[in-house]
Parts: structure tokens; sequence; C-alpha cells
């Protein structure tokens, strides 16, 4: 397997002061399904910005396919190219992520980017069917339903067939339905050779659509590396990190307790 | 603040067309070079902000309202030559798409609006502004106040040229009736007192918001200090710029022409009470106010039942409704309806200006135009024209008296002239006819045509990227607005907000602009948007486009014919 990502040392702080990320140490292998697990607030989102270098971090450094992924090292921009057409990310806020006329100038946004026009359409024809939004085509995006607008947001970011492809919770506020074909789209790629790196704090997801599980602690640091099995069977660590804990509820008279782990979905 | 189209002259807007064209070449150069098409998102956004604020209403003493135009706020935060490219893409909105200021005035309003004030705004407060928050709040509302009357002043001197300049043989103005004595005074006194003074709250209330509370919007205000000088040459350039048509006047007889106009005014009007300028200035104020009260009664029925919620709930709606003919050529529509526009506005005689201001209409009542959605946009924007704008003309141009009403207990007299109603016939005619095409254009494509088509005109693909961006998220930006407005009605008794929650909403609604629009830019640029979209073809032209365009021709040729005879 090659090494995709290479991050090593990596902490990212905000303009305004605040920490974001600290001290990150780890490699992603091309053809893995990767989680990154943690709760609000630990630098999840931060994590995937910098693996699509939207932000640099403040030190330590990233490499994407044996290259750094600086500022200096985007300003080439057959690199920069390469770089947008192989990783691509699906936001958290859909609405940022949506921003043309219709859901068909925006699928066709990336597309246009690399290809001739005449190719274009195709390759958006391809990808409308794949996420079932065909039948959307001729609306504004900005006007669908939030299942919508997230298929839509996917179908976007597979338009230019990456082979990388960070999804920050993907499945938050969606309805099972939707929730179910966003895994298996997510299943598929992955089944197409895709590299599947995945921000949430959903750990029934993470079943699903991870092998491997990296734990962000509340401090913005990494707390644990591991196998989805061995960090999900790990109790205490996930009641440690706030992303299970004990639910008292009424059953009738009766107060009962029973441990409790945060999801964004019913079954 | 808006000039509606009929109030200038096309050479006087060809003037300020051009006048811009060089501000515009520059930004969005500087755009392309600099930290380039990442900021597209930012203008767009800060578009749709001063758009929204343009929207927002805040109550005056009187019971009256004032709204900024948030100009002088988006000079002092983006930069005058970013601002320049914000307030373009929202002056542009607003009259195409909402009959707000004219299409062939764009060029002037741009100057006004998106030049004159935003430059005077960034250039007061990089020279009064402080390190403390105090001084910079002070001298964010002084930068507002001087730049919502320096923007006044222009539109005063733009539209009071207009009777000096273009009159017919028989000494009838052709445009703007009403002289610069007029204007001049008419404007100042609204921006002095009241326009002025919402401009300064709130862009002193925003800006003091920010440096509270939103330490991070400020960023960009700080990056922008060292750019002093670059702001003081912008300014200088407007300055000339604007100077250019008062030196029409200073090298000719222009101002011993005024004094012959007002000879002729002031006998018609006073019925021979004499020519003190007091009278006059009475006589012509009565008329204003009487213009003025009606406006007032209207615009506070008006309000009631359109709130900022409805009118988002309008801009998005319209966001995503298609067109009604979606087989016709966007971009050929376009360009018969800004004919349309021209032809309107160059027109002379009476009869030829009514065929061609009714022709969108007539054209629309055809079956498959979906003329109700037409109407009801029309009618929206008729009021407002008609009583803001034509109205006051009937009783300001001299002529033979039709009717005279006497102001008690002066002895005073205001008269309607049949010169007057000629002059408010030609202002009524110009501005519905062209908001009448621009509307008939909106309906025909679709919004999100209409904005590709504007692509057709050899426009920066930047700049049309911007202009969709701006519509489409205006309705978001607006919506964190009334959401805001829902929140505190929820838990305060009081009805209207003050002041300075007035400023607080904005300053949220200004937050909420520059997070999205990081967000938009990110998303950009992550899906590989590294240098401009590449720009879109005109299209081939079906057989149905070359049916349309006959039709049209010969539908334009009536009024031309009319013109011409």
């Amino acid at each position: 397997m090659t090494t995709i990502f290479e991050v090593a040392g990596v902490a990212y702080t905000f303009p305004d002061g605040t920490a974001g990320l600290r001290d990150l140490s780890m490699d992603v292998e091309a053809g893995e399904r990767l989680a990154v697990l943690g709760p609000n607030g630990s630098g999840k989102s931060t994590l995937l910005h910098i693996l699509d270098a939207l932000i640099f971090p403040s030190s330590g450094s990233v490499r994407f396919a044996g290259r750094e992924m600086s500022e200096k090292g985007l300003r080439d921009r057959a690199f920069s190219y390469e770089l947008r057409r192989r990783v691509a990310i699906v936001f958290q806020n859909a609405e940022a992520q949506l921003f043309s006329p219709t859901v068909r100038d925006e699928i066709a946004f990336g597309p246009r980017q690399y290809m001739a026009e005449h190719e274009v359409g195709r390759r958006v024809d391809e990808c409308a069917s794949k996420l079932a939004v065909g039948h959307l085509m001729e609306r504004a995006p900005l006007r669908l339903s939030a299942g919508e607008k997230k298929r839509v947001a996917l179908a976007c970011a597979i338009a230019n067939r990456p082979d990388v492809l960070l999804l920050d919770e993907p499945t938050a506020g969606l309805d099972p339905r939707s929730v179910r074909l966003l895994t298996e789209i997510i299943a598929a790629e992955h089944g197409a050779g895709v590299t599947i790196i995945t921000a949430t704090h959903d750990i029934h997801l993470v079943w699903e659509i991870a092998d491997r599980v990296c734990l962000l602690g509340e401090d913005n640091r990494p707390a644990a590396t591991g196998t989805v099995h061995g960090i999900m069977s790990d109790r205490g660590l996930l009641e440690r990190h706030n992303l299970f804990h004990e639910h008292i509820h009424r059953h009738g008279d009766h107060w009962h307790a029973h441990e409790h782990e945060h999801r964004q979905r019913d079954e | 603040m808006h000039i509606p189209d009929g109030y200038l002259s096309p050479s006087t807007c060809g003037a300020l067309f051009a006048a811009v064209a060089p501000f515009w070449y520059a930004a969005e150069r500087s755009l392309r070079r600099g930290i380039g098409e990442a900021r597209i998102p930012h203008i767009a956004l800060m578009s749709s902000f001063s758009f929204i604020v343009m929207m927002f209403n805040i109550p005056m003493a009187g019971g009256t309202t004032g709204h900024a135009t948030g100009a002088a706020l988006a000079g002092i935060v983006l930069g005058p030559g970013a601002a320049l490219l914000a307030l373009t893409t929202t002056v542009v909105i607003q009259a195409v798409f909402f009959g707000d200021g004219g299409v062939l005035a764009i060029g002037a309003n741009c100057f006004n609006l998106a030049i004159v004030m935003p430059a005077t705004g960034a250039l007061v407060y990089r020279l009064l502004a402080g390190s403390g928050i105090r001084s910079r709040t002070a001298a964010a509302a002084i930068a507002g106040y001087v730049a919502a009357n320096a923007g006044a002043l222009c539109v005063a001197v733009e539209i009071g040229l207009q009777p000096l300049l273009f009159r017919s043989p028989s000494g009838q103005p052709l445009y703007c009736p009403f002289p610069l004595a007029l204007t001049v005074p008419g404007m100042m006194a609204g921006h002095l007192t009241v326009f002025g003074l919402v401009e300064a709250l709130i862009t002193g209330g925003v800006v003091n918001y920010a440096l509270r509370h939103e330490p991070g919007l400020l960023v960009t205000i700080r990056n922008r200090e060292h750019g002093r000088l670059r702001a003081r040459a912008w300014l200088l350039i407007a300055l000339f710029a604007a100077a250019v048509p008062l030196g029409l006047l200073s090298t000719g007889t222009a101002w011993g022409e005024w004094d012959e106009y007002a000879r002729v005014i002031w006998p018609s009007v006073f019925g021979g009470y004499g020519r003190t300028a007091i009278r006059y200035m009475l006589s012509a104020f009565g008329g204003a106010v009487i213009c003025a009260a009606i406006v007032s009664v209207f615009a506070f029925r008006h309000r009631r039942r359109r709130s900022i919620g409805s009118s988002i709930q309008r801009l998005a709606e319209m966001s995503d409704t298609p067109g009604s003919r979606p087989d016709l050529n966007p971009r050929l529509i376009l360009l018969v309806g800004l004919s349309g526009i021209v032809l309107l506005n160059l027109f002379q005689t009476f009869g030829s200006l009514l065929a061609a201001a009714i022709l969108p209409a007539a054209a629309m009542l055809l079956p498959g135009f979906r003329r109700s959605t037409f109407l009801k946009r029309i009618a929206a924007s008729l009021p407002i024209v008609l009583l803001l704008f034509a109205a006051p003309a009937l009783f300001v141009v001299p002529g033979d008296a039709i009717l005279t009403i006497p102001l008690s207990p002066s002895d005073a007299s205001v008269t309607i002239s049949r010169a007057g109603l000629d002059a408010a016939g030609r202002l009524l005619l110009r501005a519905m006819g062209s908001i009448g095409y621009a509307t008939a254009v909106v309906v025909v494509c679709g919004t999100a045509s209409a904005l590709g088509a504007l692509r057709g005109l050899m426009l920066p693909a930047s700049f049309v990227t911007a202009l969709g961006m701006s519509f489409r998220y205006a309705a978001i930006v607006g919506r964190s607005l009334v959401e805001v407005e829902t929140a505190y009605a929820s838990r305060s008794p009081a009805a209207a907000p003050g002041i300075r929650e007035g400023a607080r909403r904005i300053g949220v609604a200004l937050r909420r602009s520059v997070e999205l629009s990081s967000h938009v830019a990110m998303a950009m640029t992550a899906r590989g948007h590294l240098g401009a979209s590449p720009p879109r073809t005109f299209g081939r032209l079906t057989a149905a486009d070359l049916r349309f365009l006959a039709l049209a021709a010969a539908v334009l040729a009536i009024p031309v014919l009319m013109e011409v005879r």
C-alpha cells in the first residue's frame, strides 16, 4: 500500500488565538477507510480542511503523495490542479458549498475546471444518476431539502473522480433513508478504490464507513488511533471523550439508566 | 439615492458609464492580481449584505423610517476597490430585478453609490480612526455621514444639470425637469438631516458592534489601513470625474442660462407676486411637501404589508423561478430588452414614448408569457415611481396653469401646469417603460438564465459569478437577519428596534456574510477553482430565436417610425 497523506507534528491555531488542532501525527494509506472521531470542537473539521489544503498548519507538515502541502508548495499550479482533482471534500454546511444557479451548473463546476465542455455534460449526468438527483438538475441548489443538498454536495465532490474523499459529518441532520443512501454510495466509492476519510461523532456510522479510527480529544490532541474494533470496544475511552455516557430516563414510575452513545439517526 | 430611468439623458448615462469604466477595469484587474478569485464570494456576500441593509428600515423621529445604503461600510470593510465591485453588483441586481434605479442609469448609480460613497467613507474613516473603539466608532459614523451627503450631492448635481442641458426646441425639459436650485437643497435637506444620520448611526453602530463582539471581522478592516495613500488617489480621481460635468458649466453661460430659465419659472409659479428667492423656495417646497405627504401615507401602508421577511421570501422565490419561454435564447431577449430601454430614453415625442413604454406590457399579454407575474412586479414599482419621481414635476415645470392650489395662510400657491403634466408623463413613461422591459426580460428568461445571459454581453466572468452568487446569498443573509428579528421579538415586548438594536442586527448579518463568504471561497477552491470561470458562448440561434428577433425588430420599429415622423 502506498501512503497518500503523511501528517507530522501538525498544530493549527485560529486567527483569534483558539487552538484548532495540536500535535497530530498520522499516515493515511491509499484506499483505506479512516474515521476521524471526536466530540464537538475537537478539531475534526480543521483536520479535513488541512488535508484539503484549504488552511495550512501553524506548525508541522502535511504531505500529499509525497509532496509538501504548504502555501509555497501549492503555488506550483500543476501540483495545485492535481491536488484539487484528486482530493474532494464535502463540507458540513451544504449551503456554503452550493453556490451555482442550478444543480446542473453546481455539479459541472468542478469538471469545468479540467475538462472540455462536451465531456462535462456526460460526467454531470453520470454523477447525477449515481446520487439520484437527476430530477433536480434545473432547480436552485439553495432551495433543496437538507437531504437533497447533501446528495448534490456529494455529487459535486465525486464529479472530478477523486482518489480521496473527505466527508465532514456526512449524515448530520439526515433522515434514515438518506443516511442509508449516502453510506451505500460511500461504500461503492470505496469499492472503486477511493480513500475515504470521514469526520464524525456518530459512532454507529463508524462501523459502516471505516476500518480504522483516529480519535481526537477535547484538548484537540489525538487520543487514540486503531482499528474500528479496537477503539469501539474500549467503552472507557469513548466515555472519557464524551462519545458515550449514561442516559437516565423513566419507564412508568421507575428511573432507568443505561449507556448511551452519541448518534444522530434512528434505526 | 437611486436615480430611475428617465431622469438622465442617454448621453449623461453614457458619460457616467464612461467615467465609471476605468474604475471597474482597475478594480477587476486588482481583483485578478491580488488574492484574486478567492475574493469573489467575499464581494458577492458583501453585495448581498448591502442589498439587505437597504431593505432594513430603521424607525426615525416622527414615525418615519429611513434606511442606510451600507456603501460607506462596504468602503471601510472591503476598501474602495472591492466595495466598487460589491456595490455595482447590488446596483445591477436592484435595477434589473427589482426596478429600483434605472437600467440605463446603472453607470450613474454606480458612480454615486459604488465609487463616491465607499471611497469617501473609506478615506474619512482612515483619516480619522485612531486605535481605540470609541475613536474608530466615531470615525466610522462621521465617514457614513460624509459619504451619504457626498453621494446625495452627486445625485443632485447629475439630475439638476438635465434641465440646463437637455430641452426640446420649445424649451421643455426632456429629462429631469428639476433645476439645480431645487435638486441640491432638496437632496441635501434630506441627507444632512435624516438619511445622513441613519447612514452615520448604522456605519458607526456596525463598526462598534464588530469591534466589541466580532473582532475577527475587523481583520479585513485592519489590513486595509495601510492602503491610505491608494484610497486618497481613488478619491481624487472620483472628485476629478465628478468635476467634469461641472466644468461644462464654468466654460459657457450655463449659470446665465439658469437665470433665463428661472425668469420663466418665477412669474408663472407666483402669478406676479414678485421674484424673491424665499417665495420661490416656499412654493417649490410646498409642492414637494404635498408629494412627500402622499408618499409617506402610501409608504406607511405599504410597509405594513411588505416586511423585510416577505421581501426575502420574494427574493428566494425569484431565484428559483424558471423562465416562461425557455425555448428562446436568453442573450437575445436581454439584447432586445436593452434596445427597448435605450430607445425609450432616446425618444422625445409623447406618442412614440407611449408606444415604446407599453410594448413590453403588450408583449407579456400574449399567451405563454406569464402575465400575472409581470403585472404584479410592475405594480410593485408603479406607486413609488408615480408619486416620488414623476408627481413632483407637476408642480415645478412652468407653463400654462391648469390647476392652482392655494397654500393658506400664506398668499403663495402651487400651480400645476400643462408643461408640468407633460414632464411628469415623460418621467413616468420612461421610468415605468424601462422597468417593464427589465421585468419582461427576467420573467421570460428566468432569473438564472437572465444572470447567465449577462455573460454574453462580454462582462467579466468574475463579475457575473459574483452577481449570481450575490443574488442567491442575499436570501440566506436576509434570512439570518429575520431570524434575529424573530428571536428578538419573542423575547422583547418592544415592537420596533431602536438604532442600537438595528445596528446590532446588521452587525450579525455582516458576521454571517463574512463567515459564509469564507466558506464559499473554500468550497470553490476545494473544487479546483484557481482561475476565472470559462466564458460561455452566445449559443446557436434557433429558428424560434430568429422568429422572435424578427418580431421584436418589427414591433420596436413602430415607435421608431413614429419618432422619426
